[in-house]
């Protein structure tokens, strides 16, 4: 089979399951139901299996790729294309978005049941494929630029999903303002790379801006502006994915997106949205090595988030959000080992930690569709009700930490890129960030499923049904996820860095045991500690009051934001109204007054006294007359006699 | 065979003759037949400028004319065989290519949906409006498809004496003092474009040189300096003023606000790309040398203006005023796009004027429908509106983000290759601000990305979306409230939807397939601009 | 000092006396149209004005007949140009050589029709002012403002009395 072909009908048939699905009916008959649920799986299973079938041939043939490019926009020299690329990292990322997607698609029709806006809800859910797709199969930077936007369309649309509610819309439109943010700093930086690759207009390859050569257009652009331009744009080109990914002056609406139905929500926190961010990275990191700075930017960036992120997790009592800054603060790991030099490891790390997260997100959604509570604070003891869902949370919870299953070959190799490259400031803080990981993550766990049942819900009913009481079709999704998060890692990761990697970039394979080692007994007391705290409640934990207050306003970021908004935007607004309406009406007024003070001058004549008339009448005479006698001199001046 | 019936005079005529058909007393203020009439005689001459695109091949598409050996400038023309005024051989002529018919169906397409959604919003002397409408149609194909200056400027000065009408009398209670400022301020324009056909004129008579399109684009290379200097700044002084350029905005802000909503969608739509039309056309082609020197003042006026205008549509609080300052943004997009010396720029340039004119349009229509229903423009009194309608709500959120320019509409396509086009001007390397100030510019316009998103936003959101207004606890606000209008749905007419429907739908299929579109502008743009890029000293 | 009053008196140098020329005459109807402009111009009286036009018109009168009386078909500056080396005195002292021409009388006949057209005007004028004496019972120009238009400023700079 050709595998062109296989590319671009991944990313017709989301298209395709969206366009028949999309009915504009309140609530949908069960057999409409089903053809939309069929439809859908049909997109997403095809397209797992032509994944499998190209990453089947990648393997057995290392080092192809194809590209294939349409013509989308053809103005003279400049044309945009779009198309599909197909390397190592690409199929990767597929190979691990087509299971997720699946795995939500099928949570969804049971969540979704009984609820308005059926197949509105699928046409986001396909729609959101669609765009993920066509990022990761994106040719050029252009291409990029237009499927990030139309992932940060659909989030927000997915986000303002009970339009009924006017607390999701206020939460929706903050976020399609943060993402606009970074579309215009990817559009910045498009225009900026293209002036210089236009300098050169004789060599000048399509399609523009190409992710297969990056290193060519982003040397050109170095060369001509220099390191401290340079790193400027590629700055600008990484703001974009900064604000994607949550990090810390943007990581507001990451709390938000919990508003989006509970499926929608795990795909945007766990495995689309924020993953969208840093594959943008990835693709144009030949670019950033070029300049040390921007890298070492990223890395302070992702770091500070990290801890950020993870100390507000800490204290959060939503489980939703508790995932969500769980998401952003891995988010700020995998940002700042991309800028230590750690590539194979974060592309891992972020098909790791997508499987993981949106289980964790499936797994908060039975509970919170059991339990009716999103608070941990009356949940508690569930482990003895269901046994199932305790699992499947430790498994995930063990994964992101990095402990063992999955996550843990990622974290590996991770640290022991950025431990054999000697960067030690980094490592300390990414071990700092992993700890505060434990942390909240283990903090979670405990409170839910150990100790005693605080909420409401009489669990009494469940106890003779099979599975727990939890319907088939929330389970086996969950179940399906966390035998991926399982083996998927020791499956995958050990030749991992023989697939994915940057040419001249040295990389570290040696394994260090001695940094696994010590990282695993420093968790295991962590986790003994914690067990002791929340569950045998032997210590208590003081909370210091200012100090709290500070993590739980999200160290201020959002109030700062606030500020920023209302001076930056709304504050200059005022001041341009003001402008519009005094000086440039200032300016259509002036005329206004000088044809009137014409005027005036004019009225003044008409003063019937007859003395100015006669006067008037003498000096015209005379006026014409010196006209007359001063054109007769020059005349006879000139012509003479 | 099949070109015999095909005629510009035609073209023009017919529809000055069927306003003056409505004007006279056959119809007998029968609002319905006229009505239909009108609408008629619209979806006519929307088919008959699709069969000039469609026949006429050869001129339009660059690819029959090399096959044919045509040249490709303006080869269908049309003249009066008399002089008008004998001593500088003035006549009336036309002459069509890709971009005049592009034009002229564009004011087809926007002038048909304006008549159909015109049935519920005009509601006294309908007589006098479809003539005057008709009337304008007539006289906008004279202006875009004039071959003279002559012509042009008879046309230009027509459509303001039209345009003054259309706007005074069914507008708001200021609309008779914005219809006179703006007839002011466009007459102050074209002195200066008088004053400089006539130097044109007079300098042709002397040198023996028939002043048409056609030869003054060879001939005017040859002009003293001096002259074509003088010339270039009286048209740009007229197309300046309405074509909304920053500092001359406010008296076209004030119509498009003061006028009726389709009267507004016309203004919006077609006039001011009028001025855009004549910029390309005149300053563009006939004077480039001296617009070399012009354009860097031209692309940092429309940076700022862009800026300007998204900053002024941030603080208002009345829906209409919103659109009136997004569509002054998208004009000077597209004024930094066509001063841009490169092809894509222009192409985007015009792309962008089509994009404007039908996303301006359907939010004009949006906006007024939620008037008509709720008898109030500020957005302090609207709220959660999308419970009302469903419909409505999604074609306002697809036309929201047309206007945000998303990818795959049609505005994406515009604002990138104008935006792209005038940072990689060649002229702003030579220009007198120094290097890279103005591009650092440009970039600070492009901020208008998040600007747009956020006027926007605040429209759709507080109109649709967000809480209803409550006028029992607010007791001290006047102004119709929802609540208090106990409505349980909003049905929306058929015309209405036809309307929103066929725009939206346009939006996105050109934003798909911008192709389409780009065909034609490209051939233009690539027989006729790229000699005049590639003589820039 | 008193005789030499008294011998100048007596010895009477008519080659030493001064003899009034063309500019004089013309200084002398300057300064009389003056008088009469300003008589015309800054006179709240109806009369007062018509005299200023008569002193206007005598004054053009004056010109003319001094015109005449100096200038001569040979009295052309081209032609001075070649007589002034020799007969300098003889241009401007018509009455020692006693050199009346009487072939050119035209400004003398425009001093006379001069002088009918001012006894016209003024009687013209008379009868206005009878007219409007009847009407309005006042010959103040200050209050004859029916031509004064409502908008008007109030200003002092016109219409004020001299």
């Amino acid at each position: 089979m050709d595998i062109i072909q296989n590319l671009w009908m991944l990313l017709i048939l989301p298209l395709l399951a969206t366009f028949f699905t999309c009915i504009p009916n309140a609530y949908v008959s069960l057999p409409k139901r089903r053809i939309t649920l069929f439809l859908a799986i049909f997109s997403s299973g095809l397209s797992m299996l032509l994944t499998l079938f190209c990453l089947k041939y990648l393997q057995n043939n290392p080092g192809d790729f194809f590209e294939s490019n349409i013509t989308f926009l053809n103005a003279g020299i400049f044309k945009i294309h779009l198309g599909v690329l197909l390397d190592n990292v690409s199929a990767y990322m597929l190979g691990v978005l087509y299971p997720i997607s699946l795995a939500v698609i099928v949570f969804s029709y049971k969540y979704m049941k009984n609820e308005e806006g059926f197949s509105r809800y699928f046409a986001y859910l396909n729609m959101l494929v669609f765009s993920m797709t066509g990022l990761i199969l994106s040719t050029n930077l252009i291409q990029s630029c237009i499927f990030l936007e139309l992932i940060g369309l659909f989030s927000y649309l997915s986000i303002g999903f009970y339009y009924k509610k006017p607390e999701t819309q206020r939460a929706a439109r903050k976020t399609f303002l943060i993402f606009k943010i970074g579309d215009f700093a990817i559009f910045a930086s498009i225009l900026g790379f293209t002036y210089f690759l236009l300098q050169d207009i004789e060599n000048l390859l399509y399609p523009i801006l190409s992710l297969n050569d990056v290193s060519s257009w982003g040397l050109m652009a170095y060369v001509q502006l220099g390191p401290g331009l340079y790193a400027a744009l590629c700055l600008l080109a990484a703001l974009a994915a900064l604000v994607k990914s949550a990090q810390v002056p943007f990581q507001m609406w990451i709390s938000d997106a919990s508003d989006a139905p509970a499926p929608l929500s795990a795909l945007i926190n766990g495995a689309i949205t924020i993953t969208a961010g840093i594959y943008l990275l990835i693709r144009i990191y030949p670019a950033m090595i070029l300049s040390p700075i921007a890298l070492k930017t990223i890395a302070a960036v992702g770091i500070i988030t990290a801890i950020m992120c993870a100390a507000i997790a800490l204290v959060q009592s939503d489980i939703k959000k508790i995932l969500s800054f769980s998401t952003a603060s891995q988010a700020g790991i995998m940002l700042a080992a991309l800028g230590c030099g750690a590539y194979s490891g974060t592309v891992l790390h972020l098909g790791m930690h997508g499987i993981a997260k949106v289980m964790m997100f499936l797994i908060a959604g039975i509970i919170i569709h059991k339990t009716f509570t999103r608070n941990i604070k009356f949940l508690g003891g569930l482990r003895e009700y269901t046994p199932i869902l305790a699992a499947g949370w430790l498994l995930g919870c063990i994964s992101i930490t990095g402990i063992f299953f999955s996550g843990f070959y990622s974290k590996e190799m991770i640290l022991s890129h950025i431990y054999g490259s000697g960067q030690f400031v980094y490592l300390s803080l990414i071990i700092i960030a992993i700890l505060l990981t434990v942390l909240y993550l283990f903090r979670s766990y405990f409170l839910i499923f150990e100790g005693q049942y605080k909420g409401s819900y009489d669990f009494s009913i469940d106890e003779d049904k099979p599975y727990d009481g939890i319907n088939l079709f929330m389970l086996i999704p969950s179940a399906f996820l966390a035998f991926l998060c399982a083996f998927l890692g020791g499956f995958v990761a050990p030749n991992f860095q023989r697939y994915v990697f940057i040419i001249k970039q040295k990389f570290y394979l040696t394994r260090h045991p001695e940094l696994e080692i010590s990282m695993f007994i420093i968790c295991g007391i962590i986790i003994y500690f914690m067990w002791q705290i929340y569950t045998l409640k032997k210590f208590k934990i003081k909370r210091i009051r200012l100090i709290y207050k500070f993590i739980v306003l999200q160290f201020y970021i959002v109030k700062f934001f606030e500020y920023v908004y209302k001076i930056l935007i709304k504050g200059i607004a005022k001041i341009i109204k003001v402008l519009d309406k005094y000086v440039i009406s200032g300016f259509y007024l002036l005329i206004g007054q000088v044809a009137r003070f014409g005027g005036y001058l004019t009225l003044r004549l008409q003063n019937g006294s007859i003395n100015s008339y006669i006067f008037c009448f003498f000096a015209f005479i005379l006026a014409i007359l010196i006209c007359t006698t001063m054109v007769y001199l020059k005349g006879l001046m000139q012509y003479g006699g | 065979m099949a070109v015999n019936f095909l005629s510009i005079f035609t073209l023009c005529l017919l529809p000055i003759f069927a306003g003056l058909i409505v004007f006279s007393p056959i119809f007998r203020d029968n609002t319905v037949k006229i009505r239909r009439f009108a609408k008629g005689f619209c979806s006519f001459s929307l088919i008959y400028t699709l069969f000039f695109i469609l026949l006429l091949n050869s001129n339009f598409n660059k690819a029959a004319a090399d096959a044919q050996n045509i040249v490709q400038n303006f080869n269908f023309t049309e003249t009066l065989p008399f002089n008008i005024i004998p001593n500088i051989d003035a006549t009336i002529s036309f002459g069509l290519d890709s971009f005049s018919i592009l034009m002229c169906i564009l004011t087809s397409f926007i002038m048909l949906l304006i008549l159909i959604v015109s049935k519920s919003m005009i509601n006294s002397k309908q007589k006098m409006y479809y003539g005057l409408m008709l009337l304008m149609e007539g006289i906008l194909y004279g202006l875009f498809a004039a071959n003279n200056l002559f012509t042009f400027f008879i046309f230009w000065q027509l459509t303001a004496i039209l345009a003054y009408f259309l706007i005074a009398v069914w507008g708001t209670n200021s609309a008779k003092q914005s219809a006179l400022k703006f007839a002011l301020f466009n007459t102050i324009g074209a002195a200066f474009m008088l004053i400089a056909s006539a130097l044109i004129y007079a300098y042709c008579a002397d040198a023996n040189i028939q002043p048409e399109f056609n030869n003054l684009m060879q001939a005017s290379a040859d002009f003293p300096l001096f002259m074509q200097l003088v010339v270039s700044i009286g048209f740009l002084a007229a197309f300046m003023i309405r074509l909304p350029v920053f500092p001359l905005h406010k008296a076209n802000s004030d119509i498009l606000y003061d006028s009726i909503t389709p009267v507004s969608m016309m203004l919006s739509g077609i006039l001011f790309s009028t001025a855009a039309y004549g910029l390309i056309r005149i300053n563009l082609q006939l004077f480039y040398e001296m617009f070399q020197i012009l354009a860097p003042a031209l692309i940092l006026l429309g940076a700022a203006g862009i800026i300007w205008a998204s900053y002024l549509a941030i603080s208002q609080n009345d829906t209409k005023k919103i659109t009136v300052y997004y569509t002054i943004a998208q004009m000077n997009i597209i004024l930094i796009g066509a001063s841009s010396f490169t092809e894509f720029g222009l192409n985007g340039a015009i792309f962008h004027i089509i994009s404007t004119a039908l996303v301006s349009a359907g939010l004009f229509v949006g906006i007024e429908l939620i008037y008509m229903k709720f008898k109030t423009r500020k957005l302090e009194f609207l709220g959660g509106i999308s419970k009302f309608t469903p419909t409505l709500t999604i074609l306002m959120l697809i036309l929201c983000l047309a206007a945000m320019a998303m990818p795959f509409t049609m505005s994406f396509s515009g604002e990138f290759l104008s935006f792209n086009g005038a940072f990689n001007s060649p002229l702003l390397e030579k220009n007198y601000f120094g290097t890279g100030l103005i591009q650092g510019f440009i970039i600070f316009a492009a901020l208008s990305i998040i600007l747009s998103g956020a006027y926007i936003l605040r429209l759709l959101h507080k109109t649709f979306f967000g809480i209803e207004y409550d006028i029992i606890n607010d007791f001290n606000k006047n102004g119709s409230a929802i609540k208090n209008l106990a409505v349980n749905e909003i049905k929306l007419s058929r015309h209405q939807i036809t309307v929103l429907t066929i725009i939206v739908s346009a939006l996105i299929i050109f934003g798909i397939y911008p192709m389409g579109i780009i065909d034609k502008i490209s051939t233009f743009v690539s027989t006729n601009i790229s000699n005049i890029i590639s003589t820039i000293f | 000092m008193l005789n030499e009053f008294l011998t100048s008196v007596n010895s009477v140098d008519f080659n030493a006396m001064f003899t009034p020329g063309f500019c004089h005459y013309l200084i002398l109807a300057l300064i009389i149209f003056i008088i009469g402009i300003t008589t015309a111009i800054s006179s709240a009286n109806f009369i007062k004005i018509l005299i200023g036009v008569g002193f206007m018109l005598s004054a053009a009168c004056i010109n003319f007949i001094a015109a005449d009386t100096f200038i001569t078909p040979d009295s052309a500056p081209i032609n001075a140009i070649e007589a002034a080396e020799s007969t300098l005195v003889a241009n401007f002292a018509p009455i020692s050589e006693l050199n009346f021409d009487f072939t050119s009388p035209e400004g003398q006949v425009i001093g006379f029709i001069i002088s009918v057209f001012i006894i016209i005007s003024i009687a013209l004028g008379l009868g206005l002012v009878c007219v409007i004496f009847s009407k309005l019972k006042t010959s103040n120009l200050n209050n004859m403002d029916k031509l004064k238009s409502k908008d008007c400023p109030e200003n002092e700079a016109f219409g004020g009395e001299i």
